[in-house]
């Protein structure tokens, strides 16, 4: 028998000749493990930057944005079920080989590609060739992922990565094994691996309510960000609405996203926003040293900026991020 | 179960069959496969 172990994710699928891994996407041909998904997305468009989110990365630009079938987590919650949980059989998929999403990127006006809906760990071999392409084309790479994945493959593929966007779904072992059939510990040790290699990181926390909504998880979860990636990463929390297999529970309400924020930026967070409630002030950027706002935002639109080659247009402090 | 909710049933399963028969593997691969990076092949004899 011809078994082979995919090193790719923590979960370190075996899989016998012809089956599959975890994530749907990966097989064993003869004893030869194969992408099932390499240059064949499920879906492409070209969306703000602010969608994914990225509030510190090239505001009011385009991200080129793509994904492909499948994931290596089945969260209850899944926003994007349709397609992370589907086999690449079940999508309707475009022959797009890395070559021609940078051509497509850059008819389109797009500064950067962002590989995401799905999860850009489970279509590793097409996002790492495209990166690498798009950063000799003078375009940023930006990864919207749980980042469940291995060290090894982590490490290469920050070589070639601008910017992550890191989905922490909750702050305990529990939750990630009963809300997403993973485990917590190789997460944060990937979002560790990503600030130590100069990847500019945001964290999206999608709060749910009675699941990770308690203040204690909060404070949890605001401090570590804290302790680890630094006062200066921007925290999104996100408003959960029902979907796959959480239908019974209610949109987060307003003022748990509040209360989020607050705790975080009494954790001593500078840039905590608000998600999916247009309109909160928590969507817009203030300076941390002057507290004046420097980028206005309503949804995915900007409206007043007040900064000028990523310092504060009021007292000139530099903020975090990648302005230019 | 009533003989009405039995047809029913069987209906629904008939339906949710025939569905997914109807996924062809038409989108996968056209062109050839990617070898993957980062794999081992294990040597899984019993005993």
């Amino acid at each position: 028998m011809k078994t082979v172990e995919c090193l790719l994710c923590p979960r370190r699928c075996r899989l016998p000749e012809g089956g599959r891994g975890d994530c749907q996407v990966r097989a064993n041909v003869s004893g030869k493990l194969y992408s099932l998904v390499y240059g064949k997305p499920c879906a492409v468009h070209v969306d703000p930057v602010e969608k994914k989110p990225f509030f510190h990365v090239l505001p009011g630009t385009s991200a080129f944005s793509l994904a492909t079938a499948g994931c290596n987590l089945h969260c209850l919650f899944c926003q994007n079920w349709q397609i992370s949980q589907s086999s690449p059989e079940e999508t309707r998929n475009t022959d797009l080989p890395p070559q021609a999403v940078i051509d497509n990127a850059l008819q389109h006006d797009c500064r950067s590609i962002a590989y995401t809906y799905s999860d850009p760990v489970i279509f590793y071999e097409y996002t790492l060739d495209t990166a690498r392409l798009a950063q000799k084309a003078g375009l940023l790479n930006l990864l919207v992922t749980a980042a469940y994945i291995e060290q090894a493959p982590l490490t290469e593929l920050c070589a070639v990565t601008q910017a992550a966007n890191v989905d922490l779904k909750g702050i305990t072992e529990d939750f990630y094994k009963k809300m997403c059939q993973a485990s917590l510990r190789p997460v944060l040790d990937a979002l560790v691996t990503m600030k130590k290699l100069g990847v500019w990181l945001e964290i999206t926390n999608l709060v749910i309510p009675t699941c990770n909504d308690s203040d204690e998880d909060l404070r949890t979860l605001s401090r570590w960000v804290k302790n680890n990636c630094g006062a200066d990463t921007p925290l999104h929390f996100s408003r959960f609405w029902p979907m796959h297999k959480l239908m019974h529970l209610p949109p987060t309400p307003e003022e748990t996203l509040t209360r989020a924020r607050e705790i975080a930026q009494g954790e001593g967070l500078h840039f905590v926003y608000t998600g999916n409630i247009p309109g909160h002030p928590g969507e817009n950027t203030f300076c941390p040293v002057c507290k004046k706002e420097l980028i206005a935002r309503k949804r995915y639109t900007l409206g007043e900026i007040h900064m000028a080659s990523g310092t504060c247009g009021f007292c000139g402090h530099r903020i975090a991020g990648i302005w230019q | 179960m009533t003989r009405r909710d039995f047809i029913k049933t069987l209906l629904l399963i008939a339906a949710s069959w025939a569905l997914k028969l109807r996924h062809p593997a038409e989108n996968i691969p056209s062109s050839p496969l990617k070898e993957a990076l980062f794999y081992r092949k294990t040597n899984d004899l019993a005993g």
